[in-house]
C-alpha cells in the first residue's frame, strides 16, 4: 500500500498573501492523501494571518497536519493562532500525535516545533548562565516530547513533523555560524531511538532537500524556498516501515 | 580596526528581521564596493520591494542590487519522491 504525503514549510502567510497559495493547493487531493505543514505558517504569528492561511486552505480536501515555527511564536499569540487553525480543521501538533487511515493503512504523525542547539561535536550544552541552560533545556525537552510521541504511535507508517532541522545534512548553503540556531542533533537522536519512516522539517531556507539521520531515517527539508514549489509529495510504502534497528542506551 | 561596514550589514539584518514591512531573517546581504547585494526568496512581491526599500534607507549612497525572488507557489506537476 502506498501512502502519499504532501509537505511544505515556511509559507510565511501574511495579510499580503491572500490568493497566492490557494491555486497551488486546490488540487492537492489528486496527488496526496494528506498535507503536512512544517512550521512558519505565518509571517509573525498574528491571528489575522492565521485567518488568511485558513482562507488559502479552504479548497484543500485532504487532512492537514501542522506544527508551528518560530515566526508563529513571535507575537506571543500562538494559542489564538492554534485555535483558529484547529477550528478550521487543521491538526496542530506540539508533542502529540495524530493518526490517519489511508485506505486501511494507518499513518501516524508526531509533531514538535523543535529548537536549536546545534549538531554533534559543535552543539551547545546545558552549562553556565541560566539563559544558556534554558536555551539547551528547550531543545532537550522538545526532543524528549518527540521521542515519546513517536514511541506512542502504533501505526503502519510514522512521520516526524518538525520545524527545526534534526540534521546538518539538509542545511545546504546555510552558514556554519548559524547551524546552532537551525536545529539540534537531539531531534535526530529522538527519531533514531523511537524509529520513523520519514522526518519532515523546514526553517533552513538556504538548505537542501535530502538528508539522513545517523540511524538512517530519511530527512526532507520542505521549506518552500528550498523546494521551489507549492509542496513536495512523498510516497511511502508500508513495507518500508522503519523501526529502531537496535536499542540505544540512554545517557 | 573593524570595518564599520560589518556593523551596517548587521544593522540591515536586524532591520529586515524587525521591520514590519519585511519580517524576514533569511535574506543574504553582501557588500561589494559601493554595491549592496540582496539575495533570497521571499513569500510575496511586496516583501521583496520592502526589503530593497529598507536597504536603501540604511545604505542611501550605495547601489542596491536586487537578487531576490518570490516563492514559486504556482500549481506544479512535480514528480513524487518514492521513499
Amino acid at each position: 500500500m502506498t501512502v502519499r504525503i504532501a509537505a511544505v514549510g515556511d509559507i510565511h502567510v501574511g495579510l499580503d498573501s491572500r490568493g497566492l497559495l490557494s491555486p497551488g493547493l486546490a488540487d492537492i487531493g489528486s496527488c496526496a492523501d494528506a498535507l503536512m505543514l512544517a512550521g512558519d505558517l505565518t509571517r509573525v504569528g498574528e491571528p489575522a494571518e492565521a485567518e488568511v492561511l485558513m482562507g488559502e486552505l479552504a479548497e484543500v480536501r485532504v487532512p492537514v497536519i501542522a506544527v508551528l515555527g518560530n515566526h508563529d511564536l513571535h507575537s506571543d499569540q500562538a494559542e489564538r493562532v492554534v485555535e483558529i487553525l484547529r477550528s478550521g480543521g487543521v491538526q496542530v501538533l506540539e508533542g502529540d500525535t495524530t493518526v490517519l487511515d489511508v485506505g486501511g493503512t494507518t499513518v501516524g504523525a508526531a509533531g514538535v516545533t523543535g529548537f536549536g542547539g546545534g549538531f554533534a561535536g559543535t552543539s551547545a550544552s546545558e552549562f553556565g548562565e541560566p539563559e544558556m541552560k534554558a536555551f539547551v533545556r528547550r531543545s532537550i525537552d522538545s526532543a524528549h516530547c518527540l521521542e515519546t510521541a513517536l514511541t506512542d504511535l502504533d501505526t503502519d507508517l510514522r512521520v516526524a513533523l518538525l520545524h527545526y532541522s534534526p540534521v546538518a545534512d539538509t542545511l545546504g548553503r546555510e552558514p556554519l555560524e548559524i547551524h546552532a540556531f537551525l536545529g539540534s542533533y537531539l531531534l535526530a537522536e529522538a527519531v533514531d531511538r523511537a524509529g520513523a519512516d520519514l522526518v519532515l522539517h523546514g526553517h533552513a531556507h538556504r538548505g537542501c532537500e535530502r538528508g539522513l539521520t545517523p540511524g538512517g531515517v530519511k530527512v526532507r527539508n520542505v521549506a518552500q524556498p528550498v523546494i521551489g514549489a507549492p509542496f513536495r509529495v512523498f510516497e511511502l510504502e508500508t513495507a518500508t516501515c522503519r523501526r529502531p534497528v537496535a536499542p540505544v542506551e540512554r545517557q | 580596526m573593524t570595518d564599520p561596514t560589518e556593523y551596517r550589514v548587521a544593522r540591515l539584518h536586524e532591520a529586515l528581521t524587525h521591520d514590519p514591512r519585511v519580517h524576514e531573517q533569511s535574506v543574504e546581504v553582501r557588500v561589494e564596493g559601493d554595491r549592496v547585494i540582496l539575495r533570497g526568496e521571499l513569500a510575496t512581491p511586496g516583501r521583496c520591494e520592502a526589503a530593497l526599500a529598507v536597504t536603501r534607507e540604511l545604505f542611501p549612497d550605495a547601489t542596491v542590487v536586487d537578487d531576490l525572488q518570490v516563492s514559486d507557489t504556482r500549481p506544479s506537476g512535480g514528480d513524487p519522491e518514492r521513499l
